[in-house]
């Protein structure tokens, strides 16, 4: 779209080519190659994302002399083998299973309790509610493998120690400051004009709430939610020392897999795909949401 | 001496063709409605954005694809675009640090400015600690203590209250002719480019439809957009025929208008196929009386009465137009009462559906 | 009905309305967060030995304070984890910022995204393991090809597990692999946030790119940058899941954090009590850290 049009005003009849297009046209050319280097970055970055667990992946189809190869080969036909192992000998169904169920149920009741407790904070002014949050805040700071010891009496005493229940229990309450945060700083943005004005059409609060909040915030409640099932479905030290047998969730287990002298490299990539693909695979699907909230909680404070 | 020279085309098509000169120490204004193109004009000036095609000149040098740092403009955003996290004095100094003067010098300069703009009390405070009216000071003098060749300023007073714009437009008017600045500026308030400017650019859909003082376009406007969109209240038009061998112009097939001879000569000659026209008068020079008065006029009933202080804006319907005209206070009105409206042929314009033609 | 009104209106002074709401909540914090915190004071101060339970339980005071202190392998924990974690933030920053900077000017921004999210949510186990599968020696994919690259230019290139001098750069490596997707979600985010005026009055005022970003673009962006910094750090500092499957501590005691080292004196040993007092010195590390950060945010904070 160069149209060469002369400059009627002046005196000098000139093409559009002068000093200033000149200057143009190399910085151009710079941001030309600036981008092609940055395009160049960000695919080898994703790249770099991607391939580990790639070849996790890639690993748990081959067969054990494949896997065990040097040079690592790179094309193969791929087998199901490790994953019969580990379903049909090493009780990998039992472990996924304990996974599905504890880290959906702690992350529902994590984030019921929680939403509750910010819409608490944030619709009411009362005293301490500041240093309440704060409080809830400083709970992310304590190392968890310290955490785990008094946990780990108190399940003894009570012989909760190995069970779902106490999982689900645990890590509800593990998540319940996470949830509080992200919801808080959700239900801030929500106006309470709407509110106000549905209960002066005469709702009563729950009702108001129900109505009138909840499909409000329900973008940030999924996405509370699934955060937190993936910090419960990920999680590792607490359930690797306080459930050492039929509780077991995933991410213990694959240490289990690697009890044997040599470590089944196949076998364990195979674990690892277990344990990783489904959990990504959810990300991905939900990644707006997901990002939205984690930036967006962040961002809030 | 500066001359502005520019030449800029279209730019997703939103900037047509625009050919523009603008003169040493003059205040022009751009003028349009919201998405005419008069944006981008300005901050192709400002080397914000790129033309497509086209030629800028400041000062004789031919800037069009330089950066905007070397430029030598200032501007003044419409949101005043203050850099949050500094005072109000190193938002001023900011432009003054980039070219690494002394702190003595910096210091000198904007004291100047503070004493201009009046704002050396809030020198060492935050923008969010400003008024709106602050803010824009501020901005300003960020722009001013640059002392570039042009300043250019986008929509300045819209995020103003109605009484602090009022102010302002004289204050900057007076501002900028006593430092002798160059300045164009950008907005869609037409009060506002008619109370400030020395020159008038009318804008719409990327095209300049008129250049001229403000008195100049207000008086002749060269088409039936221009002459509708400046003026307040706006013009009244009514679409008619014209009836070339009766001399009249007829309104909506009942009202017939009456032309003088030496018009209906004059509309002949300019176009044998001059038919479907558009006659516009402006509300002030539209009569009301309660009788029918000795010249040319017709009924219409009042719609609604706008009381205005020291003068009245009555609405008023005819058929299925409302039209308005603007009257010193002194009849009553009622609602749906009907009074006899009338006008002069002095004061009538006449436009084609595109093209205006004009008669004083 | 206007009773009603009224007590609807005026719900929102209620006393004990909204106590009740967040009851739940503070019973299971409470239970969580502080009984934890209480019996790990009261043991820190005992002499529990799970390995031991024969020994009587005496009051030994801060005996197990002072033991720590003077155990060298305590020091050199130490050591570990503040290498771990200063260069693995560090370095994470820096990398997400920049990506962050450049994601910006490219279309085709979700499509990244949607790869870096994968280091960010895979089990930190997981990611361990893969990691010491690639980079076991001879084994891996990325030990072999990297050797055959130090064959190329002649050099020997050392185990990166293995070896004791590389192996603490190498955990920090696969820490950055991890959560610089963090990084550069945060800050690309907080970038995105930031209205585009002042980044134009500052072009029109004279300022170069390079200027425009250490005078404009930072100072605005350093409420984001200290959460994101403040979070980070405290989580790495407590990192435990992947450097227990990566390296387990070692080799010798190359990568033993503090957190290696607590998981050792606590469920190895079983020295409980000592075990407590590591787990309460540590706590008392971040919370004077969190807090100067967060007086550093300054009033923009509300918690």
């Amino acid at each position: 779209m160069k149209v060469k049009k002369e400059v009627t005003f002046s005196s000098h009849k000139k093409t559009v080519v002068t000093d200033s297009y000149l200057s143009f046209r190399k910085y151009e050319q710079k941001r030309k190659i600036g981008l092609f280097l940055i395009y160049l970055v960000l695919i080898v970055t994703c790249l770099i994302a991607f391939f580990p667990l790639f070849w996790m992946f890639g690993t748990s189809l081959k067969s054990r002399v494949e896997a065990f190869a040097t040079p690592p080969i790179w094309f193969f036909s791929p087998k199901l083998d490790s994953y019969k192992t580990l379903f049909f000998k090493k009780n990998a169904g039992l472990f996924l299973w304990n996974s599905i169920i504890i880290s959906m149920s702690s992350s529902f009741i994590s984030v019921v309790i929680g939403t509750i407790g910010a819409y608490s904070l944030t619709r009411f002014e009362f005293k301490g509610s500041q240093s309440i949050a704060f409080w809830i805040l400083s709970n992310r700071l304590m190392p968890p493998v310290a955490r785990v010891l008094p946990i780990f009496f108190i399940g003894q005493t009570l012989g909760l120690l190995d069970t779902r229940i106490s999982l689900i229990v645990l890590y509800s309450a593990m998540q319940l400051p996470f949830v509080i945060w992200m919801m808080r700083g959700f239900l801030q943005e929500i106006p309470r004009d709407i509110e106000e004005a549905a209960m002066v059409d005469g709702d009563s609060w729950f009702a108001a709430a129900r109505k009138v909040t909840l499909p409000m915030a329900m973008p940030a409640i999924i996405a509370t939610a699934i955060f937190v099932l993936i910090l419960s479905w990920n999680e590792f030290t607490f359930a690797f020392i306080l459930a050492a047998g039929r509780a077991k969730t995933l991410p213990p287990s694959v240490l289990t897999f690697m009890e044997e002298g040599t470590v089944l490299w196949h076998e364990v990539g195979a674990a690892a795909s277990i344990i990783s693909i489904p959990i990504i695979l959810f990300a991905l699907l939900v990644q707006k949401n997901l990002v939205r909230g984690l930036t967006f909680g962040m961002l809030k404070d | 001496m500066l001359k502005n020279l520019s030449k800029k085309f279209g730019k997703v098509e939103a900037v047509k063709n625009v050919d523009l000169t603008v003169k040493d120490k003059e205040l022009l204004c751009l003028l349009g409605p919201s998405g005419c193109g008069k944006t981008t004009v300005l901050r192709m000036i400002a080397g914000l954005e790129l033309p497509n095609s086209g030629t800028v000149y400041i000062g004789g040098r031919e800037v069009t694809y330089l950066e905007p740092k070397d430029r030598d403009v200032a501007m003044v955003f419409q949101e005043y675009a203050l850099y949050p996290h500094l005072t109000v004095f190193e938002n001023i100094a900011y432009p003054l640090r980039v070219r690494r003067l002394s702190n003595t010098q910096i210091k000198d300069k904007i004291e100047r400015v503070a004493e201009l703009l009046d704002i050396k009390e809030i020198l060492s405070r935050l923008p969010s600690q400003l008024s709106g009216g602050q803010k824009q000071r501020v901005s300003l003098g960020r722009a001013i203590v640059r002392e570039p060749q042009i300043f250019l300023m986008d929509e300045p007073l819209s995020s103003l209250d109605a009484q602090m714009r009022a102010v302002m437009r004289s204050e900057l008017k007076r501002l900028f002719k006593k430092l002798q600045g160059t300045v164009i500026f950008v907005t869609h308030d037409q009060l506002e480019a008619m109370s400030m400017s020395d020159r008038m650019v009318v804008m719409s859909a990327g095209k300049i439809q008129q250049k001229g003082t403000p008195m100049d376009i207000f008086e002749r406007p060269r088409n039936s957009f221009v002459a509708g969109f400046i003026g307040d209240p706006a013009i009244n038009f009514f679409d008619c025929e014209f009836d070339r061998k009766l001399g009249k112009l007829i309104v909506n097939e009942v009202l017939v208008f009456p032309l003088s001879k030496s018009l209906n000569r004059f509309l002949c000659m300019r176009d044998s196929n001059l038919n479907k026209l558009r006659m516009g008068i402006r509300p002030n020079f539209i009569q009301v009386s309660a009788t029918k008065p000795s010249s040319w006029s017709f009924q219409a009933e009042v719609y609604i009465c706008e009381p205005q202080g020291t003068e009245e804006i009555i609405n008023l319907q005819f058929k299925q137009s409302l039209f308005k005209a603007r009257v010193n206070v002194g009849m009553k009105m009622t609602m749906g009462q009907k009074i006899w409206v009338s006008f002069d042929e002095k004061h009538l314009y006449l436009f084609d559906q595109e093209t205006g033609q004009t008669l004083t | 009905m206007s009773k009603q009104k009224a007590k609807n209106v005026s719900f929102y002074r209620k006393r004990f309305f909204p106590w009740l709401l967040i009851s739940p909540t503070i019973l299971i914090l409470f239970t969580i967060g502080i009984y934890p915190l209480i019996y790990i004071l009261r043991l820190s101060v005992f002499n529990l030995f799970l390995s031991k339970p024969w020994v009587p339980l005496e009051f030994i005071g801060i005996n197990n304070f002072k033991e720590i202190l003077e155990d060298a392998q305590f020091f050199n924990s130490i050591r570990v984890t503040v290498m771990f974690t200063g260069l693995a933030v560090i370095i994470e920053f820096w990398l997400g910022l920049g990506l962050a900077m450049m994601a910006r000017r490219v279309k085709g921004g979700t499509v990244f995204r949607t790869f870096l999210i994968i280091p960010m949510v895979t089990t930190p186990v997981i990611v361990g393991l893969a990691w010491r599968f690639m980079l076991f020696p001879r084994l891996g994919v990325v030990a072999w090809y990297i050797q055959r690259l130090g064959q190329m230019f002649g050099i020997e290139i050392p185990l990166l597990l293995a070896n004791p001098d590389i192996a603490l750069f190498t955990v920090i490596a696969v820490d950055i692999w991890e959560w610089t997707p963090f990084m550069f979600l945060i800050l690309f985010a907080g970038l995105t946030s930031l209205h585009k005026e002042p980044f134009e009055a500052a072009r029109v005022d004279g300022a170069s790119g390079w200027r425009i970003f250490r005078t404009i673009t930072l100072p605005l962006l350093k409420p984001v940058i200290l959460i994101c910094l403040l979070i980070r750090t405290v989580d790495a500092f407590n990192t435990f899941d992947q450097i227990y499957v990566l390296t387990g501590g070692g080799p010798g005691n190359a990568t033993d954090t503090l957190s290696m080292y607590l998981y050792r004196t606590s469920f190895v040993f079983f020295s409980t009590s000592k075990g407590a007092a590591l787990a309460l010195l540590m706590l008392l590390v971040m919370l004077i850290f969190s807090n100067f950060f967060i007086k550093l945010l300054g009033k923009k904070v509300s918690v």
